[in-house]
């Protein structure tokens, strides 16, 4: 059966935790290539080098009423008085729904920026940006 | 139910300025004593004719070319409200009525004396009475309560949560430009937009239903006769046109943005009788199908 996926599929999941209230999220895969062309050669030639994962979600800064605050917790990664320790990573699953199949993908990576605000006439919200470290854990697209 | 026509509307209007107050200086030469009449340094149209304005020095001293039988306690002070004229030359007179401030004549005039320093001075445009808005014909405000959009992945139907209140409109007056002593002709509101120093800005009540209106047909209860209901906000003049038809009416229209809270008010009146603390009314020994009423102001 035809299938579009809209935002009503998708899902984020931190630490493999769905988290409440996600408004967006991307993710940019790029690979690095390297020119391995030489004098004589009439085409560009490349090998492959580094792949990099990064991406951003928007968490609407919201408690669901018993505490729970799945913004906040995400921008603790940064917003914290001690320094951020290179075990500080988080399991990232940004997940697209099918009925009862999930399309993951998988990764483990740092929060590298954040952005809070407050603004009139809008809701706050948090802003995070990671990039992965090290392979893809999971690819199920 | 009753039915209702726009003829029991109503638009009343306070005049204030919501964005603060012009210092200036009294020179000795700006008093005339013999004519009442003074100036400062203000541009054109900073104040309009029937103004309530409060006037006070800025270094402590008293306001000395204002007599002190221009004053309520009889000696003169640092401040002082009046109602003000104010000529083609900018000169202005200080009357103790709205009504005399706008024929500029010599009743209620205030009586002022020469100085022989110069006085630093305040003028604040204060807020004074109600008065009914002439020959409104038409008038339109809208009220609109923003949403933000909260829909978040997952979910199947979008959810919005409510913002900020804004409200806008517009009305249509047959033009004049007399004041007739209670009631404020669409040229006061003209003359606001132009007012440059202070803003254009009014307080507004626009009725929907005015005391002693009654439905155009329909039933009701006589008890509501003596109800009103309107909304009250500060509102910013923010454009006025006069149209000019060679067979119809000269009229203006105004269009204005409310400033802060808009407030739908309404005003179930007890026919003017003095009640218990129960609700009830207190009827009189001598009738006892009558009762008290309160004195009319």
């Amino acid at each position: 059966m035809a299938k579009v996926y809209t935002g009503r599929d998708g899902r984020l999941l931190i630490g493999g935790t769905e988290q409440l209230k996600v408004t967006n999220w991307s993710l940019t895969g790029a690979l690095e290539v390297l020119e391995t062309t030489t004098l004589g050669e009439y085409q560009r030639s490349y090998v492959p080098g580094v792949q990099e994962f990064s991406g951003s979600a928007s968490l609407l800064y919201y408690n669901n009423g018993s505490g729970r605050n799945d913004a906040a917790t995400a921008l603790k990664n940064i917003l914290k008085t001690g320094s951020v320790a290179d075990t500080d990573t988080v399991s990232l699953q940004l997940r697209l729904v099918e009925g009862n199949t999930n399309h993951d993908i998988s990764l483990t990576a740092y929060i590298t920026d954040v952005t809070y605000s407050a603004s009139v006439g809008e809701v706050s919200s948090a802003q995070i940006s990671f990039r992965a470290t090290g392979a893809l854990t999971g690819v199920t697209i | 139910m009753g039915v209702y026509l726009g003829n029991a509307g109503q638009v009343e209007l306070v005049r204030k300025s919501l964005e603060g107050d012009k210092e200036s200086v009294v020179n000795p030469s700006d008093v005339n004593s013999s004519a009442n009449r003074f100036s400062f340094d203000f541009d054109e149209g900073f104040l309009i004719t029937g103004d309530f304005v409060e006037l006070s020095t800025t270094d402590g001293t008293d306001l000395d070319f204002v007599d002190a039988s221009g004053w309520g306690v009889g000696a003169v002070q640092t401040s002082g409200n009046w109602y003000i004229f104010v000529d083609q030359l900018g000169g202005i007179k200080l009357y103790d009525n709205f009504a005399d401030s706008l024929d500029g004549g010599t009743s209620g005039l205030v009586s002022l004396n020469t100085i022989a320093r110069d006085i630093p001075i305040r003028a604040r445009i204060r807020d004074a009475d109600y008065r009914v808005l002439a020959a409104v014909s038409e008038y339109e405000l809208n009220t609109n309560r923003e949403v933000v959009d909260i829909t978040t992945l997952s979910d199947e139907h979008r959810q919005q949560y409510s913002s900020l209140i804004s409200g806008s409109g517009n009305l249509v007056a047959h033009w004049d430009y007399v004041n007739e002593g209670t009631r404020e002709p669409v040229h006061y509101l003209m003359q606001l937009i132009l007012r440059t120093e202070i803003g254009s800005s009014f307080r507004g009540k626009f009725y929907v239903k005015t005391e002693n209106a009654t439905p155009a047909a329909g039933s009701y209860n006589q008890a509501q006769v003596n109800d009103s209901l309107w909304w009250e906000f500060d509102a910013i003049v923010t454009g006025s046109a006069v149209s000019f038809s060679s067979s119809d009416l000269i009229t203006g229209r105004i269009e204005f943005v409310a400033t802060g809270p808009i407030r739908l008010k309404a005003q179930v009146a007890p026919g003017d009788k003095m009640l218990q603390e129960s609700g009830d009314e207190i009827l009189l020994d001598q009738d006892a199908t009558s009762s008290l009423l309160l004195e009319a102001t």
